[in-house]
């Protein structure tokens, strides 16, 4: 659910271009990563396609809830598909979701860094907790709001550390209303943790091979 | 185990539940409606139009935030590629 909803030349150019950086550093270790596997599995593409295409579809469309918000579907695609190739779902969103005007150019790699942190947590914590949580529904909810919480700890702190143009307010000023805006993304995460929760125990109980994080 | 879970799970998963709900109503009593563009210029002290995205269509409420037809199109094309790589690789 993070997004930084800023447009762009609200980064100064030295924040774009480290933000980018880093995002790109991201990129590659996903990549090698990928490479680095002996054998990868030519069905996990078509569910990458899959999620990249539900997830684009969801991540454009308002929600009438506390005045317009939207879902994005980050920690689901780290749970299908697995940190290495969620991070390029990711990257592939917010091209598209910029082409189209959600977001700015300038922003990818803020909203990159932020998204990778989400889907990076939601695998983790949903291999973690495999043995204290056997049951699909609780774990991949309780995976949806560790990683979206993670996400709104990224977002606030990428936005404090940058140097926003044309900003009136202190750090503290802005601190605090970043957080009220947490506070609300993290209502919403209860929508996009059932939802989550929902879709990987019925992919559980049809098909549990397709599922990354279930992996030995 | 592939269902639910165990009451003692769910009481669980209810509980974050009924905690991040009532964070995010007191966000919500405090900050008022508007949408998510108006809140990042709110907390930032933004002023003026800047941040603002293109007005999508909308039904019921929902709306598509960016360009419409382009959203139409690019979905279409995703769907065109996810059909393709079902066809080459199945599932």
């Amino acid at each position: 659910m993070a997004h930084i909803h800023l447009e762009d030349g609200s980064f100064t150019l030295f924040w774009v271009v480290v933000w980018w950086a880093i995002a790109l550093v991201l990129i590659c270790a996903a990549l090698i990563w990928v490479r680095s596997a002996k054998k990868t599995d030519n069905r996990k593409i078509t569910l990458a396609a899959f999620c990249t295409a539900a997830a684009f579809a969801i991540f454009q469309v308002s929600i009438p809830l506390f005045g317009g918000v939207h879902l994005n579907l980050t920690p689901l695609i780290g749970i299908l598909v697995g940190p290495a190739i969620g991070s390029f779902v990711v990257l592939i969103i917010n091209i598209l979701s910029a082409a189209i005007g959600h977001g700015g150019w300038g922003m990818i790699g803020a909203n990159l860094i932020v998204n990778v942190i989400e889907v990076v947590v939601a695998y983790m914590v949903f291999r973690a907790l495999k043995n204290v949580f056997p049951g699909a529904f609780a774990r991949g909810g309780i995976a949806t709001f560790a990683s979206l919480f993670c996400g709104n700890l990224a977002m606030i702190a990428i936005i404090l550390i940058s140097e926003i143009q044309g900003v009136t307010q202190s750090k503290s000023q802005i601190l605090a209303g970043l957080s009220l805006l947490a506070g609300l993304n993290m209502g919403v995460a209860i929508i996009e943790a059932v939802i989550t929760g929902m879709i990987i125990t019925y992919i559980l109980r049809v098909r549990p091979d397709m599922l990354e994080s279930e992996r030995p | 185990m592939t269902g639910l879970g165990t009451r003692k799970e769910l009481m669980i998963f209810t509980a974050i539940i009924a905690v991040m709900g009532i964070a995010a109503l007191a966000a919500f009593q405090i900050s008022g409606p508007m949408s998510i563009e108006k809140r990042f210029q709110n907390a930032l002290g933004i002023s003026g139009d800047c941040g603002e995205e293109p007005e999508g269509i909308g039904f019921l409420g929902f709306s598509i935030e960016g360009q419409p037809l382009l959203y139409s199109g690019i979905v279409c094309g995703l769907l065109i590629l996810c059909y393709g790589a079902y066809r080459q690789f199945r599932i």
